[in-house]
């Protein structure tokens, strides 16, 4: 499996699911939440996901490069996972033990896996490669 | 009896065996109970009508400063009513025993515990719920909740635990459900428009004399009794001590400068969002009025963090409702149909163009909480020289909150968006800033002021509820509250009154 497969599986675990989070982090802040509001910044397409990503990659400089954020996120087994929908089930596993042991972050105030927000990243960067380059990355 | 002080002859002092003052829902029972089980005489004092009135109410006006930015204006005349039957005019009837931590010394909570247990309060439970007009249960969420008739699953977590409120649908109205019974009774007279203005100690400043109560036509009259209870509600009877000042200094009780402090409101805060997929959670629970037929009781469900999170993370009491915000009512139009659509498609792991495992109907919840607040001596009732119409001086109310408060409310978020997280595949984002003071209203819940403590140095009454160094007077309502939980105060400040009924029959006719 390419960094390429891996950024599909990883954009389909983060990108939708967060959209909520760009709402939130342009500056409503706390008090009464506008049901409307909310619904419809989330009804909307947006890069929840990109903010998340510039978020974590803001407070970890060191990490800003694919291949670390990807050994960073499966160790040595991701070069071992053969699809993209294993790398998928495999990524929603280690997600959901991050929760498990507290290995969690608060960004832009959501309580999120730093697994989680590491593929956030890496779905960044890759976007960010394919436009600096046009669109080819392998 | 009912009188009206506007047409009595009060050219006399009254005498009587109990003289207790306000007329709301700690007062009037009270009333009842003492005038039941003792058969001797009672007098109770309510300074408003049968109806709150306008005049009467701009009694209450004061000054305010919140931490929170709070939206309301004239909180302080608008969250209480002076009129018999007190704020029950404007209760909803949520009720829930409090938690036995609540009581409890936390380490990690200043000047948290209590000089009694739940136990102390337990028997007196079931009789305040039926003073209430809802139906007691020992709450065991899982006897009760996971079994709930409709099926509905409800969170299933951890370190969070599904904590219901009982609610009266129609609130009991105090006023309507006992006026008869106070007017009827033989032992009780029951005076409207007498608004208690000084408390008047003998020589030897250890007991209570007489009060003096008026009108706002300026009639007057003094009672003498045996025993005195306040009962004016948790800014009140902190008021009227601090302005009987005229024989001590600092007011009657207040000789260690605690009456008025530790100002206690439950914050109603938008603490965060949960986003959920939806498999097997039921939002219907969460509704305000939903119906148990197993409980035979309107209820409604809240989210709590349980004894042990509170303790592992050292977090204050707090429960949240879960107020649906992807689903609508049957019967009520959506204005949203469209949008909660894009929701459902967009929300939960999808993008366009990528075959996803998607779920209809994912659930997005407002987390909206009542919050436990830190006890805070800083946080207080105090005394300003502009008077109201009877010559009292008025209250500025300074609510102050403390970073224990702030603490909580962000660390339970971020510990429960770890379980949601874990174990329902769902996401949770707090609303709190973390750079200031988030908006907020409190619930016209008005605590501690009157604290008590079993040390006079740290508290106004000892544990019966008697004012430290006034052998004759007693406290009843939320103002002797040393905590003030997460549950509403009516329920226990009625089973306290219970209590202290129960503890007053016990006194010899003349203990003089």
């Amino acid at each position: 499996m390419d960094r390429r497969q891996f950024i599909a599986a990883a954009a389909l675990l983060t990108g939708g699911g967060l959209t909520a989070a760009l709402f939130w982090s342009k500056g409503e802040g706390g008090g009464d939440a506008d049901p409307l509001a909310v619904l419809d910044a989330l009804a909307c397409e947006s890069g929840g996901s990109n903010t998340l990503g510039d978020w974590y990659l803001a407070r970890n400089p060191e990490v800003s490069d694919p291949d670390l954020l990807m050994r960073s996120i499966f160790g040595n087994e991701g070069l071992e996972l053969q699809s993209p929908a294993k790398m998928q089930a495999r990524l929603r596993d280690l997600i959901r033990l991050d929760y498990e042991q507290g290995h969690t972050l608060q960004a832009e105030g959501w309580t999120l896996s730093v697994r989680e927000l590491q593929s956030c990243a890496l779905v960044l960067l890759q976007r960010r490669n394919a436009s600096g380059r046009g669109g080819a990355d392998t | 009896m009912i009188i009206d002080l506007h047409r009595f002859d009060a050219s006399k002092p009254l005498n009587t065996d109990f003289c207790v003052v306000g007329g709301g829902p700690a007062g009037i029972t009270l009333a009842r109970m003492l005038a039941q089980s003792t058969h001797r005489d009672v007098v109770l004092l309510e300074g408003g009508g049968l109806d709150p009135e306008g005049d009467t109410q701009a009694l209450y006006e004061g000054a305010v400063e919140s931490d929170l930015d709070f939206p309301i204006v004239d909180y302080l005349a608008k969250s209480r009513i002076r009129a018999l039957g007190g704020s029950s005019f404007h209760w909803w009837a949520f009720c829930r025993r409090f938690d036995r931590l609540d009581f409890e010394v936390r380490n990690w909570v200043p000047d948290s515990g209590w000089p009694i247990t739940l136990e102390d309060l337990r028997s007196f439970y079931p009789e305040a719920a039926t003073i209430c007009g809802i139906r007691d249960f020992d709450y065991d969420p899982s006897a009760t909740l996971v079994a709930d008739p409709l099926g509905e699953k409800l969170l299933e977590l951890p370190g969070n635990q599904p904590v219901l409120f009982h609610t009266g649908i129609p609130p009991v109205r105090f006023r309507q459900a006992y006026q008869a019974e106070l007017g009827n009774a033989r032992n009780i007279r029951l005076f409207l428009h007498a608004n208690v203005t000084e408390l008047l100690l003998d020589p030897s400043f250890q007991r209570l004399e007489r009060v003096r109560a008026k009108t706002l036509g300026g009639k007057q009259i003094e009672v003498r009794a045996r025993n005195f209870v306040l009962a004016t509600g948790g800014i009140e009877n902190a008021r009227l001590l601090l302005n009987s000042d005229g024989q001590i200094a600092g007011g009657i009780g207040n000789q260690h400068d605690r009456v008025g402090r530790y100002f206690m409101e439950h914050p109603h805060l938008d603490l965060g969002i949960l986003v959920l997929p939806s498999r097997g959670i039921s939002g219907g629970i969460f509704d305000y009025g939903h119906h148990s037929d197993r409980l035979k009781q309107h209820v409604l469900a809240t989210l709590a963090p349980t004894r042990a999170l509170q303790e592992r993370a050292e977090i204050l009491n707090a429960s949240v409702q879960l107020v649906d915000l992807s689903g609508f009512p049957e019967g009520l139009e959506s204005p949203l149909d469209d949008s909660v659509v894009r929701l459902a498609e967009n929300l939960w792991f999808r993008r366009p163009g990528i075959e996803a495992r998607t779920e209809p109907g994912q659930r997005l919840f407002l987390l909206k909480s009542r919050c436990e607040q830190a006890p805070n001596p800083e946080s207080r009732v105090a005394l300003v020289s502009d008077r109201d119409a009877l010559g009292q001086r008025r209250v500025k109310l300074q609510w102050r909150l403390t970073d224990l408060d702030r603490r909580s409310w962000l660390r339970w978020m971020e510990l429960l968006g770890r379980e949601v997280g874990a174990g329902l595949g769902g996401r949770v984002r707090t609303l709190i800033p973390s750079d200031r003071w988030p908006s907020g209203i409190g619930g016209n819940h008005h605590m501690g002021t009157t604290r008590m403590h079993r040390d006079p140095s740290q508290g106004v009454v000892d544990s019966n509820c008697r004012v430290h160094g006034v052998e004759n007077l007693w406290i009843a309502g939320s103002s002797v509250f040393a905590t003030s939980g997460a549950a509403n105060p009516t329920l226990t400040l009625v089973a306290l009154a219970l209590r202290l009924a129960a503890h007053l029959e016990t006194r010899p006719v003349d203990t003089r």
